[in-house]
């Protein structure tokens, strides 16, 4: 089962809140709808559930238009399951009753209705839990049974309005391996909302990063994070230097940029000659000895001292001042991930090299600087 | 494939019908009488035997330079605010009284002030006559001479007996307001120096302004507008009220039309007022204390405290005087033999509960409306209160505002606008003059009762998540499904605490029971009444205490059902466990919620 969306709008009163929204939703293919808070994804999954109504454009599923202009197919007609962020099991049922509600509901024999639950909840590794009601249960033993619960009446897709959220950070690792086993054990197609980009990025086939209610950009989650075509982008998908830049010389794929005062190399991206940002991934800028000899490598090396650092286990975290290059009278700030310990003050030098560094556009929305000061993110 | 239309006007059509029969029965119970009522402020003839459409203000006018009408304003203002002044304080006391008691000394406090709560305020007040007056228990105990309790029937005695019936509004409302004020409140003041007085003035009594602010003006809506004490008390003290003038212009021959609705007028203007003052002032402010950092208050000393000490000897006089006197007198053969030991008799109790006998008879009319008022109230709230949750129309928005609005209209008023409205000539060709008929008391009774029920059961289904009906309804299940297997388990314990709260109101309801009553079937209140005018006490007394009984009874039985049902589940999205009031509704969808009592009670006037 697939789905479709072409130019969908909605709007409260005159806010728009999903902008032109167009996409597509292979069979077996799970998607993950992520953005900040206020973006309109979980807008956009209610109105695939049919709980909220679109103003513009359509929702095809499987080829059959179920949501357009003036009308929507209810949701009890569109066989889709719902995994909620609250899990919203129903209390005053037990989990056998919470499971077998939608069969119950399509009027399957009871003889049928009993196999189902007992498949669904050995899917989701709760077997003999049946009597038991909710509130005598765990926060993760309540998402399988949210999950079982929208698996059972075998829905064509199933949606997730950030499923894991509501769940301790080490629980959330757990489920998301169980989760994905799940969806891969069921080959049900599946939407997840979620505005934490590790979850996106480990689970789905497929990202629609929103902004705005608008897509700002979609694919797969390693072109997304190698590829990211604007500043806003690079930003929400993990921790990245945005470095205010601008293009000095271009040829073939790479070109030549300055930020502050300073000549580097990257990557040419999406960016135009104005509004350009460079990005680096903190773990992607080597801190070189002082011995070190230059590599045949393209890129920039620039000496900085360290202002603070912090220990994150694998890894220290370290924020660089870098003094501004020539002409350039202003200091900046780099954040640089290393495996070496170095102490607050050290003058270090900064191997930056030109495959991983990228020309973005500043989408002006999740980047801003001040004094020429890169942005961390 | 079946297609939703979701946009078209049809849609907005079947929406507004939908919703209709809500505002239909509104505009029945509620609005056709206020309108009635209010409607002869600008047309007096109206209700005349010759109907006449004439405008006049002079009659309203002349409501106003009647000094007995303004010497009952004056003295309803008086002793409103004065009730409510002190009340304030008392009702302060035993709130902290309660909080520095130990858990099991709490809940006998809290217990005994809902007690006071839903007694009915004439019950309280022929109480204390029964005790106070010349020749009462209190003389006869200590041999007082006779007018030793002049000093009892002036408006200060009735400040101090009213302040007494009407502080657990403060009380309730600054016992959960002192809960919620958490420990790291008053803990980050002490470690920054900050002594026990100063923390109480600086931190503590400020946060608790809200909840003070709620109390006393509930309490003195409920002091200004009262009915129980006006009814027991201005034959007995000559004291006039605002409330009694109403009942009495609609008593005398010829109805004073103009006056009744005047002073209707003025009564609901100045409760509005107050409670409108009362929204403004906790509108301006922000005096959150409750967040989820908040640690609740875990203070519970081994040994009772001063205050603990004094708050239980207020509530025993405010509770314990008044029905020890009720009961005592209801078992006095002769009230003029008194405290004497052989006038000691059930002889009342058994003629009360004769075989068609008077008490009897009265009695078994109340249970009867009760039970027919309880029903119709409980399905009537529940299907209202479903539609003004999820119906989207602007009639739905409609009944949503006016179940808010006509929540702080008094009994009385709602009653008088019941005689003119159903007793108007043009219902005469369509048969249907209901007044002096069963109908119209019930059709009373629930219309005092649906704004509240409304309000309970519009509590209790926003308090459930609405995840939990999307979800059945991606699942495949139908809007009566839904209802049926999700949205009536969740509320069940508030829609059987409905029936219950009504069940219990109406059996002590004075006001519509007075005005409304079918000739020659007076139901309990009436009878009850009737008898202390008569000065036939120990009758009435006994009257009392076996409705009261019954109250409590039914009051147990109701409060073990909905425990139970809240108890089978245990889930944290319950019913509301609260008690509404008329007044106040602070955020216009919730109705104000002053306790986590699991079974709500509806005060009695």
């Amino acid at each position: 089962m697939s789905f479709s969306l072409h130019d969908v709008t909605k709007r409260y009163n005159d806010k728009v809140v999903l902008d032109n929204i167009s996409l597509e939703v292979r069979q077996g293919q799970l998607l993950a709808l992520l953005g900040p808070s206020g973006c309109g994804k979980t807008t956009l999954l209610n109105a695939l559930a049919g709980v909220v109504d679109i103003e513009d454009g359509r929702i095809d599923l499987d080829g059959r238009r179920v949501s357009g202009p003036g009308f929507t197919m209810p949701p009890e007609r569109r066989n889709i399951g719902m995994v909620f962020q609250d899990f919203a099991l129903w209390p005053h049922m037990t989990v056998y009753e919470n499971v077998a509600f939608g069969l119950k509901v399509k009027r399957q024999a009871a003889s049928v209705i009993r196999a189902r639950v007992k498949e669904v909840l050995g899917i989701v590794q709760m077997e003999g839990y049946e009597p038991l009601f909710p509130q005598q249960l765990s926060g993760g033993q309540k998402q399988r049974i949210a999950i079982a619960r929208a698996l059972a009446p075998r829905p064509t897709v199933l949606l997730m309005d950030e499923p894991l959220s509501s769940l301790d950070a080490k629980l959330r690792e757990q489920m998301r391996w169980e989760l994905l086993h799940i969806m891969k054990t069921t080959g049900v197609t599946g939407v997840y909302v979620t505005h934490d980009q590790v979850e996106a990025l480990s689970m789905a086939d497929h990202i629609v990063l929103l902004h705005d209610g608008r897509i700002e950009q979609q694919g797969t989650p390693t072109f997304l994070y190698h590829h990211p075509a604007t500043a806003f982008v690079a930003s929400f998908l993990g921790a990245a230097n945005l470095l205010p830049c601008q293009v000095m010389d271009a040829a073939n794929e790479y070109a030549q940029v300055e930020w502050n005062g300073h000549r580097l190399y990257a990557r040419q991206g999406t960016a135009h000659s104005t509004d350009t940002r460079l990005l680096i991934r903190p773990s992607d800028i080597t801190v070189e000895q002082e011995t070190a000899q230059n590599t045949s490598e393209t890129g920039a090396r620039i000496t900085g001292q360290v202002i603070q650092r912090a220990f994150q286990g694998t890894v220290w975290q370290y924020r660089i001042r870098v003094s501004g290059g020539s002409g350039v009278s202003g200091d900046a700030t780099l954040e640089v991930w290393h495996h070496g310990e170095l102490p607050v003050n050290a003058t270090v030098r900064l191997w930056l090299p030109a495959d991983r560094c990228l020309t973005v556009a500043d989408s002006n929305t999740g980047a801003h600087h001040a004094g020429g000061r890169a942005r961390m993110v | 494939m079946k297609i939703s239309y979701n946009n078209s006007t049809w849609v907005r059509i079947r929406a507004t019908l939908t919703s209709a029969p809500s505002l239909v029965v509104i505009a029945i119970l509620i609005l056709y009488p206020l309108a009635a009522l209010f409607i002869q402020i600008v047309f007096p003839h109206l209700f005349d035997y010759h109907t006449s459409w004439r405008l006049s203000l002079q009659p309203f006018m002349q409501v106003f330079e009647d000094p007995a009408n303004l010497t009952a304003l004056l003295n309803s203002l008086v002793i409103g605010l004065g009730a409510a002044f002190i009340a304030t304080i008392i009702g302060t006391v035993t709130a902290f009284g309660s909080h520095r008691a130990p858990r099991t000394m709490r809940l006998l406090l809290d217990l005994t002030v809902w007690l006071i709560f839903f007694a009915p305020s004439y019950v309280i007040a022929q109480g204390w006559l029964i005790l106070m007056q010349s020749g009462g228990i209190l003389a006869q105990l200590f041999n007082l001479p006779p007018g030793w309790s002049n000093w009892f029937f002036t408006p200060e005695g009735l400040i101090v007996v009213m302040s007494l019936r009407y502080f657990p509004f403060v009380h309730l409302a600054m016992t959960q307001a002192i809960a919620n004020v958490g420990d790291e409140l008053s803990g980050s003041a002490r470690m920054l120096g900050a002594g026990k007085q100063r923390i109480f003035w600086r931190i503590t009594l400020p946060l608790l302004a809200p909840a003070l602010m709620a109390g006393a003006s509930i309490a003195f809506a409920e002091g200004f507008g009262d009915f129980g004490f006006a009814a027991a008390i201005t034959p007995q003290m000559q004291i006039p009220l605002l409330s009694y003038q109403i009942y009495a212009a609609l008593n005398e021959a010829p109805v004073n039309y103009s006056a009744a609705a005047g002073l209707s007028l003025l009564l609901v203007a100045v409760t509005a007022a107050v409670l409108a003052l009362q929204f403004r002032f906790l509108k301006t402010r922000s005096y959150a204390t409750l967040s989820t950092h908040t640690r609740r208050q875990t203070f519970a000393p081994k040994r009772l405290t001063p205050i603990s000490v004094v708050s239980f000897v207020i509530v025993l006089l405010a509770i314990g005087l008044p029905m020890i006197a009720t009961i005592s007198a209801s078992l006095w053969r002769h009230w003029a033999d008194g405290i004497a030991a052989s006038n000691w008799s059930v002889d009342h109790y058994t003629q009360a509960l004769q075989n068609g006998g008077q008490g009897l008879q009265a009695l078994s009319a109340s249970l009867a409306y009760a039970g027919i008022a309880a029903v119709a109230t409980m399905l009537l709230g529940l299907i209202m209160a479903l539609q003004v949750t999820f119906g989207k129309s602007l009639v739905s928005r409609a009944v949503n505002v006016l179940t808010i609005a006509t929540i702080a209209i008094p009994g009385l008023v709602l009653a008088a606008g019941f005689v003119f409205a159903w007793n108007a000539d043009w219902l005469i060709p369509i048969h249907l003059v209901l007044y002096g008929t069963v109908i119209c008391l019930d059709m009373a009774y629930i219309a005092g009762s649906l704004p509240y029920a409304i309000r309970l059961q519009i509590g209790a289904l926003t308090q459930v998540s609405a995840n939990l009906f999307t979800a059945a309804k991606v699942l495949g299940a139908k809007n009566a499904t839904v209802i049926r297997t999700i949205i009536l388990p969740l509320v069940d314990a508030t829609v059987v605490s409905t029936f219950f709260l009504t069940f219990t109101g109406v059996l002590f309801e004075l006001p519509a029971s007075s005005l409304l009553y079918p000739a020659g079937a007076p139901p309990l209140p009436v009878l009850i009444a009737a008898k202390f005018n008569a000065f036939e006490w120990a009758q009435g007394s006994a009257l009392t205490v076996i409705g009261m009984t019954i109250v409590l009874v039914i009051y147990g039985l109701g409060r073990y059902f909905a425990t139970r049902l809240l108890r089978r589940r245990d889930f944290a999205t319950s019913a509301p466990s609260a008690v509404v009031r008329k007044a106040v509704d602070h955020s216009g969808q919730h109705t104000q919620l002053l306790s986590d009592e699991p079974y709500p009670v509806q005060r009695m006037e």
